[in-house]
């Protein structure tokens, strides 16, 4: 069980980090409640 | 703290336990995708099945879809509670779908109700919001662009489906996403409009 916990937790970690990459570009909250996105990925000029 | 966030910070807690190599920015991006999942998963899985218990998942795709492609770039006023959020979102669809059903638009009122989304869309997309604030001027321009775009799509796709349900659902629709981005929505809900903006001239967060 211990060997599939890190692969899976790189796989979550991965993914999380797309979503979080791409929703700083576009809206991915459609349904009415967004959690509060980090300052790391507010995008300035 | 809300559900999805509390859950997020569990699984971000385990994460760091296993991966001792990210850094604090990195597991914040990553308790943030995984909050931004929570959040959107369970309610669109309640009110898939309430859709489908309905009998209504045909329109009720057809609202998904076209409310969501125009909300992805033009973002809109967000519920500030995760317990108003399921009710509101019920609400929102279940009133586009009715009406969709209900009212039969001929081809003046769509594109009279098209010209003053296009309008809102033009002068007020993308409307962020103090949780996700869009700073990037360039990223505005393209965001802006992209929700023109949408709304001329989805003007075609309410011409082409004219007469039916599906051109009043898209159209209602449309119209529901564009009240969301103006800056009388956010004052009534309490948000702040222009968030983004005010970063960008005062490099500020």
């Amino acid at each position: 069980m211990k060997r599939f916990l890190k692969p899976l937790m790189v796989l979550i970690s991965t993914l999380a980090l797309l979503i979080a990459s791409t929703s700083s570009m576009a809206c991915y909250a459609w349904l009415l409640r967004e959690p509060k996105m980090p300052e790391s990925l507010i995008k300035a000029d | 703290m809300e559900f999805p966030e509390r859950m997020s910070a569990k699984i971000t807690t385990v994460i760091a336990a296993h991966l001792d190599d990210l850094s604090e920015e990195k597991l914040a991006e990553i308790n943030y995708g995984i909050a931004v999942f929570i959040a959107n998963s369970y309610k669109m899985i309640i009110i898939f099945i309430l859709a489908i218990l309905l009998n209504v998942f045909k329109y009720f795709l057809v609202a998904f879809v076209s409310f969501g492609a125009l909300r992805s770039f033009a973002s809109g006023v967000h519920a500030k509670r995760e317990w108003t959020c399921l009710p509101a979102s019920t609400l929102f669809f279940s009133c586009v779908i009715y009406l969709g059903m209900t009212v039969n638009l001929n081809i003046y009122a769509i594109s009279f109700i098209f010209a003053l989304c296009f309008a809102a869309v033009l002068k007020y997309a993308p409307a962020d919001t103090e949780e996700r604030p869009i700073a990037s001027s360039k990223l505005r321009r393209k965001l802006k662009l992209m929700s023109c775009i949408t709304v001329v799509i989805l003007y075609a796709a309410a011409l082409y489906n004219r007469g039916t349900p599906v051109s009043s659902i898209i159209v209602f629709a449309t119209l529901f996403e564009s009240v969301l981005i103006l800056p009388v929505t956010y004052k009534l809900a309490g948000s702040m409009y222009g968030v983004g903006i005010r970063i960008n001239n005062k490099g500020e967060v």
